[in-house]
């Protein structure tokens, strides 16, 4: 009886700022996130404003998605919205517009580097499902970079393929295109 | 733990997002790779995103074909790349006659053929001999994309004197990529004394060339369109007494994809632009770079480019690249040979191929028809 009491309370207070909806990942790990950031999740946001939902279960389990990843997801999410703001606020003044975006990008520079090639990818599973169309856009850009010079070993590392050429058509290959094979980082 | 594999739409858009050199070195990652990055279908996704990313000039002189990124800052000569001209042949300058998306119509020197080029992957096919003899002194030349048939086509006028009242007698013709075939086409008037340069500018699927008409006296624009293939005229700015003498136009460029006149006086170089095509009251006045702090003779000043900042990039005396600083005044940034003759152009890096035009027989290595 005491509980339903505390309980009611919290939600009413939780209402009255801002309004959270809790994702539950395939791991056990729970999120409290804004109502804000979780409808950058196209598939929430189709779930509740496509279906006429009503934020009554605010608690929604993601099958395919993990807390590290999740985390991360919501880390950026919030960040982008931030930016966004900020940008929004400095527009017209030039000086500040750029100070956004350098800001910015020294966010997603860090963000990025911290992520190992598997975590990357785990990413990128994860925002594909939860259609997050600027997430996916700033990942896959990071592969793009991270991959543009490295060697073909290293790539079919990368996305795990195998070598289905024999032996002389690769030659072949690099013999008529030796100079796109040069200045490549070693692995 | 399954290995996580990336759904392929996912691994076009990374594909996609890979530089010219990238993607020909990763063809050789699978079949399935192969295939994917040498797809007709892929090639234009990419090229359309690589049209929204700086360019290169490319820069042909007697020191040889050497290419430069577009993204200011320049830096010095050293950021010039030095270009294999797979076709070349010892002592034969090749000269840059035209550039339309990523491909290059070149020719070899002194007149020993016709190619088209695709600098960033070296794909190049030779084009077969013009059926007429242009022989005769090339007056003008033009290369551009035909989007109503997906077709890459190479305007050639030349004429030779001929020994009687006539005085010159002028040819002109066509050459098709997908046809791999040339075609007479009809002048019923000969402008080879009219145009001030030969070569035609590309702009809105025409090519375009600013000629002085004697009588009476006044320049005019013709356009060749592409799909059409015949001649139009586009006006030129309309003559306001009232206004200020401006300086007479000297030459006709594409500088941010808009049709431009360039006109020269003896401090400023002036810019007018066609803000709607073919609308002759939309000619107005861009902007004017100022030279005269700088030793120059303005007449060997050639406007090559605008980046999307508003500064001019040229060429001057065919040695160096200057550039319009935002203050509007001219300065120099790269030299690059000491000879006068040079040409230079500006391209994309795509995957374009000309072999992929005019049906499978193209699909072979064409290096046998160079011998």
């Amino acid at each position: 009886m005491a509980d339903d009491g505390v309980n009611t309370k919290v939600e009413a207070v939780s209402k009255a700022t801002t309004e959270t909806i809790e994702l539950r990942t395939e791991d056990g790990g729970v999120f409290d996130v804004d109502k804000p950031v979780a409808m950058e999740f196209l598939i929430l946001k189709s779930f509740y404003e496509d279906e006429g939902r009503v934020f009554d279960k605010t608690s929604i389990r993601l099958p395919n998605v993990k807390q590290l990843e999740l985390s991360k997801v919501i880390e950026y999410c919030t960040r982008a919205l931030e930016f966004g703001a900020k940008s929004a606020a400095a527009a017209g003044d030039k000086d500040a517009e750029r100070m956004v975006r350098q800001e910015r990008e020294g966010f997603e520079a860090e963000f990025v580097d911290e992520l190992s090639n598997e975590m990357l990818k785990e990413l990128i599973l994860a925002v594909n499902f939860l259609d997050i169309k600027e997430m996916l856009d700033f990942l896959i850009r990071s592969v793009a970079n991270r991959i543009r010079n490295r060697s073909v070993a290293y790539v079919r590392q990368f996305f795990d393929i195998e070598n289905d050429f024999t032996p002389q058509e690769e030659d072949q290959i690099h013999q008529e295109n030796a100079w796109a094979f040069e200045g490549v980082d070693a692995d | 733990m399954t290995s996580n594999y990336l759904p392929e739409q996912v691994v076009v858009e990374i594909l996609l997002r890979l530089p010219v050199k990238s993607l020909i070195r990763f063809r050789c990652v699978s079949k399935r790779w192969r295939s994917l990055i040498s797809d007709p279908g892929f090639t234009k996704s990419q090229f359309r995103l690589a049209s929204e990313h700086p360019e290169r000039f490319l820069i042909s002189s007697s020191s040889g074909i050497r290419s430069l990124g577009c993204d200011l800052p320049f830096g010095d000569s050293s950021a010039l790349k030095e270009l294999v001209v797979p076709f070349q042949r010892n002592c034969l300058r090749v000269r840059i006659i035209g550039s339309c998306n990523g491909l290059v119509f070149v020719a070899l020197h002194p007149h020993k053929g016709f190619y088209i080029w695709n600098p960033s992957t070296g794909d190049h096919r030779k084009l077969p001999d013009p059926g007429a003899p242009l022989r005769g002194f090339i007056y003008w030349h033009g290369f551009g994309y035909d989007s109503s048939t997906d077709d890459y086509k190479l305007i050639v006028a030349s004429y030779r004197l001929v020994k009687n009242d006539s005085g010159r007698s002028s040819e002109g013709e066509v050459f098709s990529l997908n046809k791999n075939s040339w075609k007479g086409i009809l002048h019923d008037l000969d402008y080879s004394d009219g145009a001030k340069e030969p070569a035609g500018i590309l702009c809105n699927g025409s090519l375009h060339w600013h000629l002085k008409v004697s009588e009476p006296a006044r320049d005019e624009i013709y356009a060749f369109d592409l799909a059409e293939e015949k001649f139009h005229e586009i006006p030129m700015p309309i003559q306001e007494d009232e206004h200020p003498r401006r300086a007479p136009f000297s030459s006709l460029r594409n500088l941010g994809g808009c049709l431009c006149l360039v006109g020269y006086t003896r401090t400023h170089i002036d810019l007018w632009r066609m803000m709607e095509y073919g609308i002759g009251e939309s000619w107005a006045p861009m902007f004017r770079v100022a030279y005269s702090h700088v030793k120059v003779y303005r007449y060997h000043l050639n406007p090559l480019w605008l980046s999307r900042g508003g500064q001019l990039v040229l060429i001057y005396a065919g040695k160096e690249l200057m550039i319009s600083t935002p203050e509007g005044e001219i300065e120099h940034v790269v030299a690059f040979s000491d000879s006068l003759t040079c040409e230079a152009a500006v391209f994309v890096e795509s995957l374009i191929s000309p072999n992929h035009y005019g049906g499978d027989e193209r699909q072979r290595l064409l290096c046998d028809e160079d011998r």
